[in-house]
């Protein structure tokens, strides 16, 4: 395993741990900062598609595993952030400001809205009250952290995309 | 390229969410406990998270001693604001009480002396070096106070009126050198000039006695009225003969007088208005 892989497998691995034992404290009017959803979409607008839905997939499931208890939760929609945002990488330039926020508000919507009508699915609940909440403090929170998590990755993600 | 080729990741993606997607209906079905992929996954991660879960937890504690300590902070400095405001009213309360006495005190004096016409007033202020006895009070022609009126407490004689304004009057006390007082040794009825005494401030003295001028410690020594400041059918105390000094040359003596007032805590007094109804 090259550098490059193990830093990034390294990455996932802190984001699903920090996303479950440091997050849920750190919430602001209800909302809380998702890792796993800046994570995979900072490393899809940096490597694009294939590498953003890999990372995806990677990082939902082992969230689902670890985290949850229903595989496939956190991994369709971070599957989904990680393909919508890898399209992005060649069609934006990445490092303008403004990106970064609007790709956190957009993911962090998806993640948030795909998880509701999964849950709907998986265990036939409509967290609808909780979700509403909880769900608009926690995009807007993304997109404000996002360009933050895009600079953290990009101060130790390579460059290289041969990943 | 063909429509694979075109369209392989958008393929991928859909294959990958309808598996995802069945594997979520199928574990949410099936529940019967983590595989022992799961399990392995899990027991990898574990120290992990127990590692960070115990930071966090230190984080944590560690914040919480800032924020308690950041709050108690705040509750002391808002204790202490309200104790300071509690000391202020209680200091309130008790001057207000110990005027309430004093000005009790004072009532009972005027109601004793129906034949003097008095009329009390507030010290607003003291001279304005400390070797000046002098202090002014909240009354003045307004309250037909008039020059040379005396001024007393009920401990005894205070000092007379030296300048009137509308609504103010300043007094000079007998304990300021420049003053001088008819005084009468109380048993021996022995007559002199009491003034302030300039060696000891604070104090009085009667000088240029004669050798046969009977006085001793512990005499009380009262107003005469024979200087036309102090009525005659009236005495008021002056003070009390702490001190008896014989000249060098042997012919006269003087008596130092500790004043019946207590200046250094003269709050009201009453004016005597001598002519006046």
């Amino acid at each position: 395993m090259n550098r490059q892989r193990l830093s990034m497998l390294t990455l996932v691995v802190l984001s699903v741990v920090l996303h479950g034992a440091l997050m849920p404290y750190l919430t602001i009017f209800g909302g809380r900062l998702n890792l796993l959803v800046a994570v995979v979409a900072g490393i899809a607008l940096y490597y694009g598609t294939w590498v953003g839905m890999l990372t995806g997939l990677c990082t939902g499931l082992l969230a689902d595993v670890v985290l949850g208890h229903v595989l496939g939760l956190s991994a369709v929609p971070l599957v989904l952030i990680g393909f919508f945002t890898g399209q992005l990488e060649r069609r934006v330039y990445r490092d303008a400001f403004l990106v970064p926020v609007f790709v956190g508000l957009s993911a962090s919507a998806t993640f948030e809205i795909v998880v509701l009508l999964l849950s709907r699915l998986a265990f036939g609940t409509w967290w609808r009250r909780a979700f509403m909440a909880a769900a608009i403090p926690t995009i807007l929170i993304n997109g404000a952290f996002m360009p933050l998590v895009f600079w953290f990755l990009g101060r130790i993600l390579p460059r290289n995309k041969e990943v | 390229m063909g429509f694979w080729g075109r369209n392989r990741q958008a393929i991928t993606l859909v294959l990958t969410v309808f598996l995802l997607t069945g594997l979520l209906s199928f574990s949410a079905r099936d529940q019967v406990g983590a595989t022992l992929l799961e399990q392995g996954i899990r027991s990898a991660v574990a120290p992990l998270q127990r590692a960070t879960a115990f930071v966090v937890s230190q984080g944590r504690d560690v914040g919480k001693f800032i924020s308690d300590l950041v709050s108690a902070q705040a509750e002391n400095e808002r204790l202490k604001a309200e104790l300071e405001n509690l000391k202020f009213q209680f200091n309130n309360l008790v001057e207000a009480s110990l005027e309430v006495e004093r000005l009790q005190i004072l009532l009972d004096y005027k109601i004793d002396q129906p034949g003097l016409n008095l009329v009390m007033g507030k010290v607003i202020s003291r001279g304005l070096t400390s070797w000046q006895s002098e202090i002014i009070i909240d009354i003045g022609s307004l309250s037909d106070i008039a020059i040379n009126d005396p001024v007393v407490t009920y401990s005894g004689a205070v000092g007379r009126i030296t300048e009137v304004s509308a609504s103010t009057a300043k007094a000079l006390l007998i304990t300021d050198p420049r003053s001088g007082l008819a005084a009468v040794v109380q048993d021996s009825r022995d007559g002199a000039v009491a003034e302030g005494d300039p060696s000891v401030p604070g104090m009085i003295r009667l000088t240029r006695l004669p050798r046969d001028f009977r006085v001793a410690v512990g005499d009380l020594v009262v107003t005469s009225g024979l200087g036309g400041v102090f009525p005659r059918e009236h005495s008021f105390v002056i003070g009390t003969v702490s001190e008896i000094f014989i000249s060098s040359d042997g012919l006269l003596k003087y008596a130092r007088i500790t004043p019946a007032v207590d200046f250094a805590r003269l709050e009201e007094v009453l004016v005597l208005r001598k002519s006046r109804p």
